[in-house]
């Protein structure tokens, strides 16, 4: 049986939700939003630790998050997260973590 | 929410404790760090002191305990000189500890306060209870070398953050605190800088440093714009030239009208772009990202394992001393790790190349795309303002029987000087040239793409602009009937045939974007020999043609004018835009050449790669470094040289935690002689890169 698999594309990058995924964000809203954390640095000289918060759901919070849209399928991204896949031209993948909520593989910040 | 800029810690933007500083709000978390930031002389004098008591009470206690460890009370005594190195010399470790918990975080003080606290605290307990651990020894020693050694380190780390920040640092300094500001009566005021607003009148004398934005109103000078744009030839600036803050008047008075002042200056705006420098991205410090989230507690969680390790295997094996070494494993682990490093990597890589990159003139606004820079395959420039100057030159002006070329070039400037464009300016900017006194036009309209029509002295003047077979000119009509023509062509920047030539050395395809003609965009192409391109563009034919080669897998370098190539520079994976002289904050794209010198695109590339090659190498020193010493400080080396190691562990763990940030700022800081080889290497005899290379030299 071939999976099912939606491509959404987020400027010259883009994010793949998959199989299992699929069935679990289809018609909910995804939303990828950034956590900042200080450095381990005494000073200011450290870079920000940066870490995605992605969650699904039927209400969830999506103000200041850019919008993509893809059959049956609604993503909200946080400006950075836009911005990174677009630069980078990162081809991501929405995956299952292994504890709870998502993961975005195939990601990496850039400005 | 705002951040201390001393500790990075968050702080809320309701708290009291913040300050104004040039046109910023900064918010702190404790008066502690608001002391440190608005006297950080102070602060560094504070830290010598500390580390004069540490170094002091620690030598006298490495004495005893090694070469007089029979005197009497040994314990005791050594216990009364540690006190005041780990309370008030390692004050701000346990200060900084406290904090970091109660943000339920971790750092380095963290790991710090662990490590000295459990060794003196262990010690103190066995000067009080010999008795219960018998045979045990004290380790006084090593709580106070660990907080010497690594305040040593740090005090060492600020130096060499210092002399890495140098540029920037040299540019707050030149500006001086009082001018000359003359009064609406003409009388010269000693005056503040702080006080002095826009529109008001400085007198710049010859030596002073320019300390605002404007424009000249009276004199003629000399003026050393290096500082600015890495230009190392002085410019002559006259009546109705802009000046820029940070450059220096060499050799006459120069009266100048204040048109930005403070944090709105050219000055001001670059020394804040290269401070944020650090802020930037690139794709490998997600390394650091991961590595740095998880650190505190794996360290802690290892520190914890390996003195449960050996405290059960000693005892299994029967041998002594169980307690003791288990500690001591504990104490070199916290120590020798060093999370400060790998976050550290990226930022302070990124501040000595923005750092380097300033001072030949080469700004980076978004060092991030630095990756980008690093990774292209073409450079797409667009033409005018660009390749050529951003204004026509008048070439050539013929007039009809009865008129000459005065009368002519009058007639067409009093039209001309209503409108703003580029041919508008080009014949205005000869008339005044010529000295050629300007009436003004009744009734001018301009109509765009055709001309100016206007009246003067009862004439009907139409002047009718066209774009032919590679000039520029207008034709100029009295009263019907057309009694003349000016040329105009637009001159090619020095440097453009050779920049293109080093960029297709260095293997990129270099492609042109115009929105002139395809003869002239043909004939500037061949003059500085690029065969790929694209005439009669539209702006957002630019910016679709980017896309287009984007879409065909390439990496597109965009190298346009900051303001009118807007599109273009953000849709390109790096936007390389010439200094337009005026709010550099507000400019596009991701890098400005200050000094619109088209052989600093070719040095930007070089600067990016080596760069990256930097933080990589950078972030691979610092993960490795920690991967690899915590299991030695752990005890993995024990089967080899035995227990009696754990004694030296903790010492050899401060001297490694305390000197790896210094090493990766040291390593950091060979960026520049990196720069200066590849320059050799990818652009030989490339001349403008070797003054350049001088100029990196003498400052660096």
């Amino acid at each position: 049986m071939v999976e099912r698999t939606r491509t959404i594309r987020i400027g010259k990058g883009a994010i793949t939700i998959e199989g299992k995924t699929l069935s679990q964000i289809e018609g909910k809203t995804l939303s990828i939003k950034v956590e900042e954390i200080k450095g381990p640095c005494t000073d200011e000289s450290c870079q920000i630790i940066k870490k995605l918060v992605i969650e699904a759901g039927d209400k969830i919070m999506v103000e200041g998050l850019e919008p993509a849209y893809c059959e049956g399928l609604s993503i909200y991204l946080d400006p950075q997260v836009y911005m990174s896949i677009d630069k980078g031209r990162q081809q991501s993948i929405v995956l299952e973590a292994s504890r709870r909520g998502f993961r975005l593989k195939g990601f990496s910040f850039v400005s | 929410m705002p951040t201390d800029p001393i500790c990075g810690m968050f702080v809320p933007e309701t708290s009291d404790l913040h300050i104004e500083k040039d046109g910023q709000r900064f918010y702190f978390c404790s008066r502690g760090c608001m002391d440190k930031f608005v006297s950080p002389s102070l602060e560094q004098s504070k830290l010598k002191r500390k580390l004069i008591v540490a170094w002091s009470l620690a030598v006298v206690i490495i004495v005893i305990q090694y070469i007089f460890p029979s005197i009497p009370y040994r314990d005791y005594v050594e216990l009364f000189l540690s006190i005041p190195v780990l309370f008030y010399s390692g004050s701000g470790f346990f200060h900084g500890a406290y904090h970091t918990l109660k943000a339920r975080t971790g750092n380095m003080d963290l790991l710090v306060a662990l490590g000295t606290s459990t060794a003196f605290f262990f010690s103190a307990f066995i000067t009080f209870f010999p008795a219960v651990f018998p045979g045990s020894g004290i380790y006084f020693d090593a709580a106070v070398f660990i907080i010497t050694l690594i305040l040593t380190g740090g005090y060492i780390e600020n130096l060499t953050k210092t002399r890495a920040n140098s540029a920037a640092a040299r540019l707050k300094q030149i500006i001086p605190e009082t001018v000359h500001l003359i009064s609406g009566n003409g009388n010269i005021l000693e005056s503040k800088l702080e006080e002095v607003r826009t529109g008001d009148t400085i007198l710049c004398r010859p030596g002073d440093i320019i300390p605002v934005d404007g424009n000249v109103l009276d004199g003629t000078s000399e003026v050393d714009q290096s500082l600015i744009t890495g230009e190392q030839i002085p410019v002559i600036k006259r009546k109705g030239d802009a000046v820029t803050s940070g450059t220096a008047n060499l050799n006459g008075s120069l009266t100048i009208r204040v048109e930005r002042v403070g944090s709105d200056s050219t000055l001001n705006q670059v020394y804040q772009l290269i401070q944020s420098a650090a802020m930037g991205r690139v794709k490998v410090q997600r390394i650091a990202d991961i590595f740095s989230s998880v650190f505190i507690p794996i360290v802690i969680a290892a520190a914890l394992a390996s003195a449960i390790f050996w405290s059960i295997y000693l005892s299994v094996t029967g041998q002594p001393l169980v307690i003791e070494y288990a500690i001591l494993a504990f104490v070199s682990v916290v120590v020798i790790a060093c999370p400060c490093a790998i976050g550290l990597a990226g930022p302070i890589t990124l501040l000595i190349s923005s750092s380097t990159s300033s001072e030949n003139g080469i700004l980076l606004k978004n060092t991030g795309s630095l990756e980008r820079l690093s990774k292209s395959t073409i450079v797409v420039f667009d033409k005018t303002g660009t390749l050529t100057l951003p204004d026509p030159q008048i070439t050539e002006i013929n007039v009809s029987a009865g008129y000459n070329e005065n009368d002519l070039l009058t007639i067409a400037a009093a039209i001309e000087q209503t409108s703003n464009h580029p041919i508008a300016r080009a014949i205005v900017r000869e008339a005044e040239a010529r000295g050629l006194t300007i009436p003004n036009a009744a009734q001018a309209v301009e109509t765009p793409g055709v001309g100016v029509s206007g009246i003067i002295n009862g004439m009907q003047i139409e002047i009718a602009r066209s774009d032919a077979m590679g000039t520029s000119g207008v034709s100029v009509k009295i009263n019907g009937t057309v009694k003349g023509s000016i040329s105009l062509s637009y001159e090619l920047r020095e440097n453009a045939a050779s920049s293109i030539s080093t960029l297709k050395r260095m293997g990129l395809k270099v492609s042109m974007i115009t929105g002139d003609s395809a003869y002239e965009a043909h004939r500037i192409a061949g003059i500085i020999g690029i065969d790929d391109i694209h005439a009669e563009c539209l702006p957002q034919d630019k910016a679709r043609i980017v896309s287009e080669y984007q879409g065909a897998g390439e990496y597109v370098i965009f190298v346009g004018d900051g303001i009118n190539d807007s599109i273009s520079l953000e849709t390109a994976d790096a936007g390389i835009a010439m200094g337009s002289g005026l709010d550099i904050a507000r400019e596009s794209g991701d890098i400005i050449l200050l000094n619109n010198d088209l052989s600093n695109i070719p040095l930007t590339i070089v600067i990016a790669k080596n760069t990256i090659s930097k933080i990589k190498q950078n972030i691979g020193w610092a993960v490795g470094y920690n991967s690899a010493l915590i299991p030695i400080a752990g005890g993995i080396l024990v089967p080899i040289f035995g227990l009696s190691m754990f004694s030296v562990l903790p010492f050899l763990a401060a001297l490694a935690m305390g000197m790896s940030s210094t090493s990766v700022v040291l390593n950091s800081m060979r960026l520049k002689k990196k720069i200066t080889r590849s320059a050799d290497e990818f652009l030989p005899g490339h001349t403008p890169i070797q003054v350049k290379k001088a100029s990196i030299e003498r400052t660096g």
